[in-house]
């Protein structure tokens, strides 16, 4: 009986101890996430510098809260804009800047711009280091007249799948897909 | 009497050899032998078991041997029998069965017991149970619940089948000795123990479906201080393909490794200790992480296949590993069992693109718990009761999104049973209660919350065996669930489903009352066998669709919820058994099973409800000089899924279909194994039960084969 004991005695002794350990590896939330674009519009037409902002941020990732920004883009009929694309990641403290990454990591994505507004274009400015767009920085021409419509900024991760312009908006793994209402007036 | 050593269950057409003749068991596993003297030898065998010699000690009138039976009969054998006073589908030992070495559980379950599997990736499988899967089926190792069905279904079982000696599908009120949540039923798993007599095995299997296959070896040590084994299996398999095109990224890798001791001591007390350690990599369909809703429903509506993928052993992203360890250990005497164990159970998800830089290789999800488990077994009767009592303590921690929140958890459970004979009819009643305390749940808020809640269930057992060649057994009961963690609190995005699963914290614990009855008649050489279940379960839980979309910065996704109902639900299985159809040891067995969920407040049916299936299966044994063959044919008709409610179907739509399976189990000698040709016609088909694989067509043909080598 002697025995049974010990070994029981050790067995408990491993089993309390061991639940004393980390369950997780420490990995946890060591993750960059977009969660948040800021569009800054400068009209350019009249040369006068007027700068405009334009964000949608969703800090805590898909599920979860609501968005706590998501702007209605307001442009003035008939100018052209010069408009920068920064991407944050709210989720850290403090917020990260991640537009850097994406310079970095060009050759493999390419931000795509879809309206359905007649004669609003948007044309990438950017290169990355084969000479593809990228999409961060962009030339706006609003149309003449006064209408309102949507703009979708789609961000694809194209690693093998990147071609050259205008690109494949089907190819790839989709980080960003958001919808601004606009309104020209 | 010849009898299956581990479920005393009769082996028919055994043979005796006494003096040069050999005398063939009958049903009842019985056969009569002129007079013998005690010191006489007789050499009993059976196909798809051990021979073995005895010498007569001693003489009565009914001589019992036991024979450690491979099972080889039970593919062919009945989807419902008795065992004691339970109803139970089937019993199968995956170390040893040909036809098992190298599958996982759900495949072995689905094709040796009748059972349904819900697919959530070529090497994710899990059990369904009376039309429930996921922890509605308990699953239960050596007496101690596993725990990571509350990762929801994108996990597999976290189990080397290798590691077991037998494992047993049980229904109704069985299942309320461990649990009283196994409202589908419960799986319990026996790990090999060492023993004096035990042979040391190493087997080889091979199959097409992904270009490879399995090694595994088995070695036993005897010593002064007890017995020893080591146990250990290594599988690697590439993608799968369709009868059309390659299924990119599904391949599997797993390692398993176990130890076991055993020491007996006088008084038939014994101690049992065993470690395993299981780990995973599974690739996850590459076309399955599409990003957004959007991404879904091009790939969907566009049609486009990509025909062109070529086979790879490489598993990418998206992908999941998984990492299992078990520590167990057990004291056993005539009167009691006392057991311990501690589970630490790992999981990371990979999503196909998410981070930048170096942080790009972290997982996007974590899951980590730790179960530590004590249970004291009283199995000398106390007032005619036989006595459980249980307790885990639940760590369970996440990185990431919150599908399952940060909490820990402490359950204390009391079974008891008692038998009552009779003259007509043995009854027997099991009971069992529980108290549930969840503490430190972390929300999604950031805010912490206790849950405490008591529940009780029970099974009320009548077997009638006095009926000539007629059994029948009726059950009555009552499970209780608790919610499970991420049915309250889940509130995240799943790529691979891309939709956003949220908890609901309103739902109440799910009660369900069944009532179940096997019915088993022998006629001639035909067999019947019909079990129906019915059940009515109150705040029964399931995740539905909102209708409504959720935005982020990918897209909107629509939202399934955990909403609760009142529903009933019926089973019906029927098979036939006819031996010695045409020729000798020619059997074809006919079975079929439906299985209906349906909501009765809404008039509705429930979705995710295996279809109609029919089977008919033909074998036949041949011995041969010191050859054991056993070939067989089995075809299956799947019907559409007609009860489903189709308009919560996406992506490709599931019709009826019928496969072929055949192929042989072998022994000779100290070898045994098998070939086997599944999906033989190579039928373009879908599995109504392949989730997330909405635009996939299921795998093609797969030809496999297995040796193994027992050394004596």
């Amino acid at each position: 009986m002697k025995n049974f004991a010990i070994i029981n005695l050790v067995l408990f002794l491993i089993v309390s101890l061991s639940s004393c350990e980390k369950i997780l590896g420490g990995k946890k939330d060591e993750q960059e996430n977009i969660t948040t674009l800021r569009f800054i519009a400068v009209d350019i037409t009249s040369g006068v510098s007027t700068n405009d902002t334009f964000e949608f941020s969703d800090p805590d990732g898909p599920g979860g809260n609501n968005p706590t920004h998501f702007d209605t883009i307001h442009l003035e009929k008939g100018r052209k804009y010069v408009v920068g694309l920064q991407i944050f990641d709210e989720s850290k403290t403090p917020i990260e800047d991640m537009t850097p990454e994406i310079i970095e990591e060009g050759d493999e994505h390419q931000f795509f711009y879809l309206s359905n507004i007649t004669g609003f274009t948007v044309t990438s400015t950017d290169k990355d280091a084969k000479g593809n767009p990228i999409g961060l920085n962009t030339e706006w021409n609003t149309p003449n007249s006064g209408i309102n419509g949507t703009l979708q900024v789609i961000l694809k991760h194209q690693p093998r799948s990147k071609t050259t312009a205008p690109g494949n908006i089907n190819a790839g793994e989709t980080d960003v897909d958001v919808t601004f209402p606009v309104i020209i007036e | 009497m010849v009898l299956d050593q581990h479920n005393r269950e009769p082996l028919k057409k055994g043979n005796i050899r006494y003096k040069n003749q050999v005398y063939m068991t009958q049903n009842q596993g019985q056969t009569y032998l002129p007079l013998i003297c005690q010191g006489d030898t007789l050499q009993i065998s059976h196909l798809g078991c051990e021979s073995k010699t005895e010498v007569v000690f001693e003489l009565h009138d009914t001589l019992f041997f036991f024979l450690e039976h491979h099972a080889l009969e039970l593919r062919a054998a009945e989807i419902v029998f008795m065992k004691r006073n339970w109803v139970q589908r089937s019993e199968f030992m995956p170390g040893k069965d040909p036809e098992n070495l190298g599958k996982n559980f759900a495949q072995m379950l689905q094709e040796n017991a009748g059972a349904s599997t819900l697919k959530t990736g070529a090497n994710i499988e899990k059990p369904v149970l009376l039309g429930l899967t996921g922890n509605r089926v308990i699953f239960v190792q050596n007496g101690i619940r596993m725990e990571t069905q509350s990762w929801g279904n994108e996990h597999a079982w976290e189990t080397d089948p290798l590691n077991q000696q037998s494992m047993e599908i049980l229904l109704g009120s069985k299942a309320l000795w461990y649990g009283t949540d196994g409202v589908g039923g419960m799986i319990q798993a026996t790990v090999t123990q060492p023993k004096e007599n035990s042979k040391e095995w190493w087997f080889v299997q091979g199959q097409s479906q992904g270009r490879g296959g399995n090694l595994g070896v088995y070695l036993p040590f005897s010593t002064r201080s007890g017995q020893f084994s080591i146990q250990g299996n290594f599988k690697k398999l590439g993608d799968f393909s369709t009868p059309s095109y390659v299924l990119r990224n599904t391949g599997v890798q797993e390692n398993g490794g176990s130890f076991s001791y055993l020491k007996e001591f006088s008084g038939k007390n014994s101690v049992f200790v065993n470690f395993q350690i299981f780990s995973t990599q599974t690739g996850i369909l590459s076309w399955s992480h599409i990003g957004n809703l959007s991404d879904l429903r091009r790939m969907i509506d566009s049609n486009s296949i990509p025909q062109d993928e070529i086979f790879s052993y490489s598993i990418d992203r998206p992908r999941q590993t998984a990492l299992h360890q078990w520590l167990f250990g057990q004291w056993k005497n005539p009167r009691f069992q006392l057991t311990i164990s501690r589970q630490y159970n790992y999981r990371s998800e990979y999503d196909k693109h998410n981070s930048f830089g170096v942080l790009r290789e972290n997982p996007q999800n974590e899951f980590g718990l730790a179960v530590n488990s004590i249970a004291f077994d009283r199995l000398k009767k106390w007032h005619h009761w036989t006595m459980r009592w249980d307790g885990r303590n639940i760590h369970q921690d996440y990185g990431g999104k919150y599908f399952v929140p940060k909490y820990t958890g402490n359950i204390l459970g009391m079974s008891g049973e008692r038998v009552f004979l009779g003259t007509l009819w043995r009854k027997s009643l099991v009971v069992r209660s529980e108290y549930h305390d969840y503490r430190s749940i972390v929300t999604n808020s950031g805010d912490q919350e206790n849950r405490q809640a008591f529940g009780w269930g029970f099974g009320l057992n009548f077997k009638n065996e006095t009926w000539r060649k007629t059994d029948l057994i009726v059950s009555l009961g009552r499970n209780w669930r608790f919610p499970g963690m991420n049915e309250l609190f889940s509130n995240g995005l799943h790529h691979g489903t891309a939709s956003i699963e949220l908890g609901n914290v309103n739902l109440k614990p799910e009660v369900a009352y069944f009532a179940e009855g096997l019915l088993k008649r022998e006629v001639g050489k035909v067999s019947f066998r019909s079990f129906s279940h019915v059940k009515t379960a109150f705040h029964f839980i399931n995740l539905e669709p909102t209708g409504t979309y959720s935005l982020s910065v990918r897209g909107a996704f629509p939202v399934f919820h955990f909403n609760s109902s009142n529903v009933v639900s019926w089973v019906q299985e029927f098979s036939m058994l006819r031996s010695d159809f045409l020729v000798s040891n020619f059997d074809v067995l006919l079975k079929t099973s439906i299985t209906r969920i349906r909501k009765w407040d809404e008039r509705s049916n429930l979705f995710g409800v295996p279809p109609l299936n029919v089977q008919c299966h033909f074998s036949y044994q041949k011995e041969w000089k010191s050859w054991k063959l056993k070939p067989y044919l089995t075809t299956q008709y799947t019907s559409f899924p007609f009860w489903a409610p189709r308009e919560l179907e996406i992506g490709r739509i599931a019709e009826g279909y019928a496969l072929v399976d055949l192929g042989t189990t072998f022994f000779w000698k100290e070898w045994s194994g098998s070939f086997q040709i599944n999906n033989a016609l190579n039928q373009n088909y879908f599995n109504y039960l392949d989730r997330l694989r909405y635009f996939a067509l299921s795998p093609g043909r797969n030809f496999s084969v297995n040796v193994k080598r027992t050394i004596q």
